[in-house]
């Protein structure tokens, strides 16, 4: 009886410390802290953080990549497989959008700021609009708009970044100049043409009522051309050419560098 | 993915807006089979890919605009001093 009472106790402990070891190596095996994605993902974060560019231009895209890397985080050991590589790749998309959105804000703000720079030399289109404006008496359909209607011109203005735009009694007018160009203008726009003239064919989308007149200045030729390949891209842009009115102001322009410049006018 | 291509991601992101479209094509094909949160991974796989590709794509025209206004100061701050020189 002792002995079988003996057996069994020695049985006992033998399981306990079995029972013991196996619980020690499952917390050997067991990773501590997160898992490498999510490791990976935080030090992405704090790649962006420490970019000052992103960091001052992060804006909500940072603080939604932010969120997302800190729900999984809190939640990578709950998840099931699936929702954990759905959690990864959607993070990692929001990292690289918030990157991608404050390198933009940043390339914008460097361009509004070497665009002042650039009229401070005296290149800037305010001199030729205030130029033009003063050499070309106002037809009657270029009186000064109304109070409201110069509002929304402001409005449809903030949404041309890096266009050299301003609003006065014609309008909104956006100028484009050589620059904007390729070659003479019959070899299309640069990228940065494209992307002005991609912002005005977006307003000009969500603003059914308004029109454009495309004015070239200069001889014919360039100018012409120019303005036709301003025409023709927000044609292929989804803008009705009926919205745009071409105009040639040859005899009325500008004396100086500003001969060959495209002005866009737009109107409600 | 409409967005996107307004942006011209096609010339500025085209690895991400093709992601977008394959994403988008897994979508509908888990539609037709009816695996709904298929359906749901992938949407959202889409959405955020396209989104990626605007941002992209709006990265690149901001950083060619801004080298191109950059090239026509630099000229005529050389041409300044060339000016000033004569």
């Amino acid at each position: 009886m002792n002995a079988s009472k003996s057996n069994s106790i020695v049985s006992l402990r033998r399981t306990a410390l079995s029972a013991a070891l196996l619980g020690l190596v499952a917390c050997a095996a067991a990773p501590h802290g997160p898992p490498t994605d999510v490791v990976r993902l935080q030090q992405e974060q704090e790649r962006l953080h420490s970019d000052p560019r992103i960091a001052a231009n992060g804006g909500a895209e940072l603080a939604n990549a932010d969120a997302a890397v800190a729900t999984l985080v809190q939640n990578a050991r709950t998840l099931d497989a699936r929702e954990y590589r759905q959690g990864v790749y959607l993070s990692g998309k929001l990292l690289q959008i918030a990157e991608a959105s404050a390198l933009a804000r940043d390339a914008e703000l460097r361009g509004e700021r070497l665009g002042l720079e650039r009229e401070r030399l005296g290149a800037g289109g305010t001199r030729h609009a205030v130029a033009m404006t003063n050499g070309e008496p106002l037809r009657r359909d270029d009186r000064a708009p109304l109070q409201d209607d110069r509002e929304h011109l402001f409005a449809m203005q903030r949404q041309l970044a890096n266009s050299e735009s301003r609003v006065d009694e014609r309008g909104l007018v956006l100028r484009l100049a050589d620059y904007n160009f390729r070659g003479g203008g019959h070899d299309g726009l640069t990228a940065t043409g494209e992307s002005a003239l991609t912002s005005l064919a977006r307003v000009l989308g969500d603003e059914p009522h308004a029109s454009a007149r495309i004015v070239a200045f200069g001889d014919r030729g360039v100018p012409g051309d120019r303005a036709l390949a301003v025409r023709d891209y927000l044609d292929a842009h989804g803008i009705d050419p009926s919205r745009l009115d071409l105009r040639s102001a040859r005899d009325d322009a500008p004396a100086g560098d500003a001969r060959g410049d495209v002005l866009i006018i737009v109107r409600e | 993915m409409q967005a996107a291509e307004r942006d011209d991601a096609a010339r500025y992101a085209p690895v991400d807006l093709d992601e977008a479209h394959a994403m988008l094509d897994n979508a509908l094909h888990a539609a037709d089979a009816r695996a709904w949160t298929d359906v749901a991974i992938y949407s959202e796989r889409a959405k955020v890919s396209g989104e990626l590709a605007s941002a992209r794509s709006r990265q690149q025209r901001a950083e060619a605009a801004t080298a191109e206004i950059r090239r026509s100061v630099d000229a005529l701050q050389a041409g300044n001093l060339d000016g000033g020189v004569r």
